[in-house]
């Protein structure tokens, strides 16, 4: 064996030296990776409660927004006439079932208010 | 150029540098990458803790904002006491980047804004506000104290909402 390295000889040691780092890597990865974190389970009634939030802003946001375009689909040709917002929402149909479901789950709860105006406002909240 | 003999050749293979541990440097950077990897990791989770921590709330916060808005007091109370619960878990102080807003604060208020609803919920006496302004995280002064009562106090529409349709 002469002092000067061969190249199967430097190619080995590099080999050699890029295993141990990677298993370094790979076993501190295996031992330390965060574990997957379980979040509490949500009750029956506060996902109630999340739905209604979703249905009453899904009928706000139809009330306050998409009322004209609702009235012209919906073939109602009274935009401009009183009242035309909740002829839309009583004729519409994906905001005026967001509205009926939102009413239907706030009854379900016992809530003190569950009239359209304040499922509506429900829908408001930021 | 002299001959070299096979003594010569014996004598100068000795002088070469002898490798008597070849496995040491492979180790010895496998440990280091081992440690540098577990601190990074260790790092990374808790940083991450908070933030995740903070997202956990948020169903239960989004929900304890509507019940307390509109809903019985019995569910209003019980969302307010879940989310202060979640609040106030104990934890070890983390560190948080520059730039980065501070999760464990944002908690502490979340926790102080609970305890505030509850109060008004269950129609505490001043005394209490005053107890709870003063360890509160949220900017809270005897001067300011009525006013954040009162708009605590506005956030539940269902009373308003019922007195004004009466």
């Amino acid at each position: 064996m002469d002092g000067k390295p061969s190249f199967e000889h430097i190619f080995r040691l590099t080999g050699f030296h890029l295993g141990a780092a990677g298993a370094g890597f790979f076993v501190a990865a295996w031992i330390f990776a965060p574990k997957p974190r379980m979040p509490a389970a949500v009750s029956p009634r506060v996902a109630q409660i999340l739905e209604l939030r979703t249905q009453a802003r899904a009928a706000a946001s139809a009330t306050t927004s998409l009322a004209p375009t609702t009235v012209v689909n919906a073939g109602v040709g009274t935009a401009g006439a009183p009242g035309a917002a909740h002829a839309a929402s009583a004729v519409a149909g994906p905001p005026a079932a967001a509205l009926a479901r939102a009413t239907e789950l706030c009854t379900a709860l016992a809530w003190p208010a569950c009239d359209p105006d304040s499922v509506r406002a429900m829908g408001k909240l930021p | 150029m002299t001959d070299m003999t096979p003594d010569d050749l014996a004598v100068s293979r000795s002088f070469a540098p002898a490798r008597k541990r070849p496995w040491l440097t492979p180790a010895l950077l496998g440990v280091l990458s081992f440690a540098v990897t577990s601190v990074s990791i260790q790092s990374a989770v808790e940083r991450q803790a908070p933030i995740l921590d903070s997202m956990e709330i948020q169903p239960v916060a989004a929900a304890a904002s509507l019940a307390y808005a509109w809903g019985s007091p019995e569910d209003a109370a019980a969302l307010e006491r879940q989310v202060l619960a979640l609040a106030e878990r104990a934890h070890a102080p983390s560190s948080h980047a520059r730039g980065e807003p501070d999760f464990d604060t944002l908690r502490k208020m979340d926790a102080d804004m609970a305890k505030l609803k509850l109060a008004v919920l269950a129609n505490a006496p001043a005394s209490t506000f005053q107890a709870l302004c003063a360890h509160a995280t949220i900017r809270c002064t005897p001067y300011n104290l009525e006013r954040l009562v009162e708009m605590v106090k506005k956030q539940r529409l269902v009373g308003t909402a019922a007195t004004a349709g009466r």
